[in-house]
C-alpha cells in the first residue's frame, strides 16, 4: 500500500542577510493512512517548516526542493493554486499551537466553522451548521446552539483547541496536521486533549502528523516518530523503539535532560550551530559527547531494528544503549 | 562553528542599513537637511538684504525669463527686493514654526500620552476626557480666531500652533504607552524600587520614541502649511519679515502678470512639506519589524 | 530555620466591569491563602493557569495590593517596607523571556537596572557587578552589549536572573520561568538555579504548572485550586502520596516519555465536591463533568 504523504530529501533553503539559510537539510518520511506520526525537536529545529512545506505555506523567500514529494501519489510540487485549496480541508487540516491567533476575533466560531465548508461546496448552510453542531459536540464543546454563537475570546484555551479541531474535521480531511497543540495548555487539558485527538483518529480513521517538542507526549499519542535536529531527521522508528533504544547521541540526551525523581540532570551543552554556508559531517558534533574527529566527514546511516533507522558514526548494537538512565527512574512518577 | 543567534545584526545598525535603501526616507532626510543649511547659513548664502527694497529693479523676472538678470537669479518682487534671498531668509520662519511648534506641541502631547497610558483607570479618564475636549474643537479655526485677536507674530503663532495640535501625539503615546505598560520588564523595574517618571523615561520612551518620531514630522509640515496659510491670510508673520505664505499673499495680485512670484514660494512650500512627510513616512517604515513594509 | 516569607490568610478579588450600570462584579483570584517559605528552601506553588498562582506571586512581588491578609518578609510587614529595602530582599524573575527583557536596551543597561535604580554605588562598580554576574549565570562577554533580540530565549531568562541577583536579594520569586523554553535548554536553567541557590544562599519561591520541574527543585510544594491553597506539604511525601484528588489529577497528567502506554484518565468528578455554585468561579465547561453551569 503506497502512503498517504511521502516526503523525501527534502531540502528547504532560506535566503537571509546573513547568507543562505539550510534550514531543512534531506529530510524523508512518510505517513500512512490512520498512522500518527509524530516528529520531535527544539524549536528552530525545522520541524514546523516542515509542516509548513507539506501545507504549501512557506514563506515566499523559502526556496524548496525535493526527490519526492507525494500525496496520494500525485507530486505536490506540480500542484497549482486549485489544487492546494482543494488539498487543505478536504485532504489536510492543520491545528496550531496558539488557537487565538488562528481563530477570527470579531466573526462567531459557528461562522468560522462552516466557512471551509461551503467553499469545498460540501453542502448548504444548514448543512455545515448541523455538522459543525454534531463535531462541537463530539468533541465535547456543549451547549452546542450557544457555543456555535461565542466569539473566541469567550472561551478558554483549552475549549478553543477543541473547536480548532472540530473545525479541521469539518471536511473529513485525511491527515490532520497538530503543531504543538498542547504546548500552551495546561498538563490536565494537554491530556483531555490528546486523548480527544487518539478517539478521532480512531473514529474516523485520519493520520496524524503530531509535531511537539514533549518526548511524553509523543509516548503517548504517536506510533512511529522522527527526531529532528537542526534541520536533519537524527533519528526515526516505531515510538516503541526509538524511546527504548535511543541510538542517536541527542535523542539520548534529549531524554536526560527530562526534569526526573533522583537523577541528576543532564542538559546537553553549547548551542545549535548556524545553518549557514557549507554544513558538512555530523550537524550534532560540537555538542555530542562521543565526537571524534571522523565526526566533521561522514554520518552514515544505521539501523538499530528493521524501521529504527539512525545517523551517526557510532554503531550502537541492542544493549549498549546511551541512556539506562532514562527508562528506570521515569517509572518512580506513576 | 558560529552561533545561530550572532547572525542577527544590532538593531541600530539593521536600521541604518534599511533606511539607505529607502527611497523616500533619503530624498526626504536630504531636502530638510539642506533646508535647514540654508536656513542656518542664510546671511552667507542670500545674495542680497532680503528687506531691502530698490524700486529701481522692481517685478524683475527670474534668470530664465526674457529680461531677467544673474544678480537676480529668481527675480525680484513689487518693491524690487532679491527674490531669492526673501525666499532663503522665509525658509527660516517655516523651519522654526515646524521645530518650535512640534517641540511644544510633542511635549505637552507624549507628556498627556505617557501619563494616560501609563497609570490607567481615573487618571487615564481624565486624559481622555482632555483629549476629547481638543478633539471635538475645529483646530486651524480656534487658531484663527484666537491669532486675529491676540495679532500675528512669530512667537504668537508658535505658541497658538504648539498648544493646539497636541492631540495626536497623545492619541499615539497613550496607546502605545499602554502596549507597553503590562510588560514584564515594567513590572520588574517597578519590583527594583523605580518610581512612574523614572519608568517612564528609561524604560518606556525607548519603546515609544519612533511613534513620536513619526507623529512629529507629520505634525510639523502641519505646522509649517499653518504657518502658511496664516501669513497668507495676513494673520501671522508682518511684513517685512520674509515668510512663503506671506509672500505668495504679496504675489497674489500680480498673479497673472508675474506668476513667478507665487509658484516660487509655492514649489518651496511643496517641496519642504513633501520632504517632511516623506521623512515621516519613512520612519514609521523603518520602524516596522522587517518584511512588513 | 527562620520563616524567611509569611503569608497571612490573604486575598484578593478582581472587580470586573459587566455593564456600564451595573455594578461591577468580584472575581475571587486569591482566596484567604496562607504559607511560610523558610530561609534557604524552595517553595513551590503549582496549579493550572487560573488557580491564582500567577497573582499570588504578583502579590508577594507588591504588583498587587491584597484586600485582605498580610504578607511578612524577612520579620518585616511588606507593605511597610520602603520599595528601596522590598528590592533588596525580593526580586522577580518572570515566565516570558521576551516580555521580560526591554527591547531597546541593552544587555548590560538591564542587567545594571535595579542598582541604578538604587543608587549609592559607582557607574563603574556596578558595571564591573553586572560583568561578573553576567559570567556567573553563563553568559559569553561578548553578548554584553548586544540586545535582546540577538540572544535565544534561554539566555534571555539567563539575563532576566542576572537582573534579580544584581541587588543581591534573600528571595527569588520565579513566575513560571522555564516554561517557555526547550527541554534542554529548560535543563540548562533548572540547574543554574540550583548553582545559584547554593553560591548567593538564595529562597525561591517557584511557581510553575510542571510538576515534574517541581519536584526536581522543590524542597515544599503548595498545589493552588480556584485561589485556595487545597494541599501543602514536602516534596517526597507529596509526591508518594498526594492526599487532596486534585493533586492526584495534576500528578497523574504528567506525561513520561514511557511508549505503550494509554494516556491518565483524568477525572474532575471531585469538582462536585469544591464549591462551584458561585458563578464568578465558574470555569469554562471544559472539563466540569460534575458541576455543568
Amino acid at each position: 500500500m503506497s502512503p498517504l504523504l511521502d516526503i523525501e530529501g527534502l531540502r528547504i533553503d532560506i535566503p537571509g542577510h546573513a547568507g543562505l539559510l539550510r534550514a531543512i537539510r534531506g529530510i524523508s518520511f512518510s505517513i500512512g493512512e490512520g498512522e500518527s506520526f509524530a516528529i520531535v525537536g527544539e524549536s528552530g529545529c525545522g520541524k514546523s517548516l516542515t509542516a509548513m512545506s507539506v501545507l504549501g505555506l512557506l514563506p515566499r523567500s523559502a526556496v524548496l526542493s525535493a526527490e519526492t514529494m507525494s500525496w496520494k501519489n500525485q507530486d505536490m510540487r506540480m500542484f497549482g493554486r486549485r489544487q492546494w485549496s482543494h488539498l487543505h480541508g478536504l485532504g489536510i487540516a492543520a491545528i496550531f499551537q496558539e488557537p487565538m491567533t488562528a481563530l477570527n476575533p470579531v466573526l462567531p466560531i459557528g461562522d468560522q466553522m462552516i466557512e471551509s465548508f461551503l467553499h469545498h461546496r460540501l453542502g448548504n448552510r444548514r448543512a455545515a451548521l448541523s455538522r459543525a453542531g454534531e463535531l462541537l459536540e463530539r468533541v465535547g464543546v456543549v451547549p452546542v446552539e450557544r457555543r456555535l454563537r461565542q466569539y473566541p475570546h469567550e472561551m478558554s484555551g483549552g475549549l478553543r483547541q477543541r473547536v480548532m479541531i472540530a473545525m479541521a474535521l469539518m471536511c473529513r480531511p485525511n491527515l490532520m496536521i497538530a503543531d504543538e497543540p498542547t504546548t500552551a495548555l495546561d498538563v490536565t487539558t494537554q491530556v483531555e486533549i490528546l486523548a480527544l485527538l487518539k478517539e478521532l483518529q480512531a473514529d474516523t480513521g485520519m493520520a496524524l502528523m503530531l509535531i511537539t517538542h514533549d518526548l511524553g507526549v509523543v509516548a503517548h499519542v504517536a506510533d512511529r516518530m522522527a527526531v529532528m535536529y537542526a534541520g536533519e531527521i537524527v533519528e526515526t522508528g516505531s515510538v516503541a523503539s526509538v524511546l527504548t533504544r535511543p541510538a542517536h547521541p541527542y535523542t539520548s540526551a534529549l531524554l536526560s535532560c527530562l526534569p526526573t525523581r533522583g537523577q541528576p540532570l543532564i542538559p546537553i551543552p553549547g548551542v545549535v550551530p548556524a545553518l549557514i554556508g557549507e554544513l558538512q559531517g555530523c550537524i550534532f558534533r560540537n555538542r555530542c559527547g562521543f565526537a571524534m574527529p571522523d565526526c566533521a566527514s561522514q554520518v552514515p546511516e544505521r539501523e538499530v531494528a528493521p524501521g529504527h533507522a539512525y545517523r551517526c558514526l557510532l554503531a550502537r548494537d541492542d544493549s549498549g544503549s546511551t541512556t539506562d538512565s532514562s527508562a528506570a527512574p521515569l517509572e518512580a512518577f506513576q | 562553528m558560529e552561533e545561530i543567534q550572532s547572525s542577527l545584526p544590532a538593531p541600530r545598525r539593521l536600521r541604518m542599513r534599511r533606511a539607505l535603501q529607502h527611497g523616500g526616507f533619503i530624498f526626504g532626510f536630504a531636502i530638510l537637511f539642506v533646508t535647514i543649511v540654508i536656513a542656518i547659513f542664510a546671511p552667507f548664502i542670500a545674495p542680497h538684504d532680503p528687506i531691502a527694497q530698490n524700486l529701481g529693479v522692481r517685478l524683475l523676472p527670474p534668470l530664465w525669463m526674457q529680461g531677467g538678470r544673474p544678480d537676480y537669479l529668481l527675480g525680484t518682487d513689487h518693491l524690487g527686493r532679491d527674490y531669492l534671498s526673501r525666499l532663503i531668509y522665509g525658509s527660516r520662519v517655516s523651519l522654526i514654526v515646524g521645530f518650535s511648534t512640534m517641540l511644544i506641541a510633542g511635549a505637552i502631547g507624549s507628556a498627556l500620552g505617557f501619563v494616560g497610558g501609563y497609570y490607567g483607570g481615573r487618571t487615564d479618564d481624565i486624559v481622555t476626557y482632555v483629549i476629547n475636549c481638543r478633539l471635538s474643537m475645529p483646530g486651524l479655526l480656534v487658531a484663527l480666531a484666537v491669532i486675529s485677536l491676540v495679532g500675528g507674530s512669530l512667537a504668537t503663532i508658535i505658541l497658538v500652533l504648539g498648544l493646539l495640535f497636541w492631540d495626536r501625539y497623545a492619541v499615539v503615546v497613550r496607546t502605545a504607552t499602554q502596549q507597553v505598560r503590562n510588560a514584564d520588564f515594567i513590572a520588574a523595574a517597578r519590583v527594583a524600587g523605580a518610581s512612574a517618571p523614572w519608568i517612564i523615561w528609561n524604560e518606556i520612551r525607548p519603546n515609544v520614541l519612533h511613534h513620536i518620531l513619526v507623529i512629529a514630522t507629520l505634525e510639523m509640515a502641519m505646522a509649517i502649511l499653518s504657518e502658511a496659510s496664516l501669513s497668507f491670510l495676513g494673520l501671522g508673520i508682518r511684513a517685512p519679515t520674509p515668510s512663503w505664505g506671506l509672500m505668495i499673499a504679496e504675489g497674489r495680485s500680480f498673479l497673472f502678470a508675474k506668476p513667478y512670484l507665487v509658484w516660487v514660494p509655492g514649489i518651496a512650500i511643496f517641496l519642504l512639506v513633501l520632504a517632511t512627510n516623506l521623512l515621516g513616512d519613512g520612519l514609521r517604515d523603518l520602524s516596522q519589524p522587517e518584511g512588513r513594509r | 530555620m527562620t520563616s524567611l516569607l509569611e503569608v497571612n490568610n490573604i486575598s484578593l478579588a478582581f472587580r470586573q466591569r459587566t455593564g456600564f450600570f451595573s455594578p461591577p462584579q468580584l472575581i475571587p483570584a486569591v482566596k484567604s491563602v496562607s504559607m511560610q517559605v523558610r530561609e534557604g528552601e524552595v517553595m513551590a506553588i503549582v496549579g493550572e493557569s487560573g488557580s491564582g498562582k500567577s497573582t499570588l506571586a504578583k502579590l508577594v512581588l507588591r504588583l498587587l495590593m491584597p484586600d485582605t491578609g498580610s504578607i511578612t518578609i524577612d520579620g518585616r510587614p511588606s507593605s511597610t517596607l520602603s520599595p528601596r529595602d522590598f528590592a533588596n530582599l525580593v526580586q522577580p524573575v518572570f515566565q516570558d523571556p521576551y516580555s521580560s527583557l526591554n527591547p531597546k536596551r541593552t544587555l548590560a543597561d538591564i542587567i545594571q537596572m535595579p542598582l541604578i535604580v538604587r543608587g549609592g554605588v559607582s557607574a563603574k562598580e556596578c558595571q564591573d557587578r553586572a560583568r561578573e554576574l553576567f559570567g556567573r549565570v553563563g553568559l559569553p562577554m561578548r553578548l554584553f552589549h548586544t540586545y535582546p533580540n540577538q540572544i535565544s530565549g534561554g539566555q534571555r531568562q539567563r539575563v532576566a536572573i542576572a537582573r534579580a541577583l544584581m541587588l543581591r536579594p534573600k528571595l527569588l520569586v520565579c513566575d513560571e520561568p522555564t516554561s517557555a523554553l526547550d527541554v534542554s535548554v529548560q535543563a540548562q536553567i533548572l540547574k543554574l538555579f540550583e548553582e545559584l541557590k547554593q553560591s548567593f544562599g538564595l529562597t525561591y519561591l517557584f511557581i510553575s504548572h510542571n510538576l515534574a520541574v517541581v519536584e526536581r527543585i522543590a524542597d515544599r510544594i503548595a498545589v493552588m485550586y480556584r485561589g485556595e491553597i487545597v494541599e501543602q506539604g514536602e516534596t517526597a511525601p507529596f509526591f508518594a502520596a498526594p492526599r487532596h484528588p486534585y493533586s492526584r489529577m495534576l500528578l497523574s497528567s504528567v506525561l513520561i516519555p514511557i511508549a505503550g502506554r494509554p494516556l491518565p484518565l483524568v477525572s474532575r468528578d471531585f469538582e462536585t465536591s469544591v464549591s462551584c455554585e458561585s458563578p464568578a468561579t465558574e470555569r469554562p465547561i471544559v472539563a466540569t463533568r460534575g458541576c455543568r453551569p
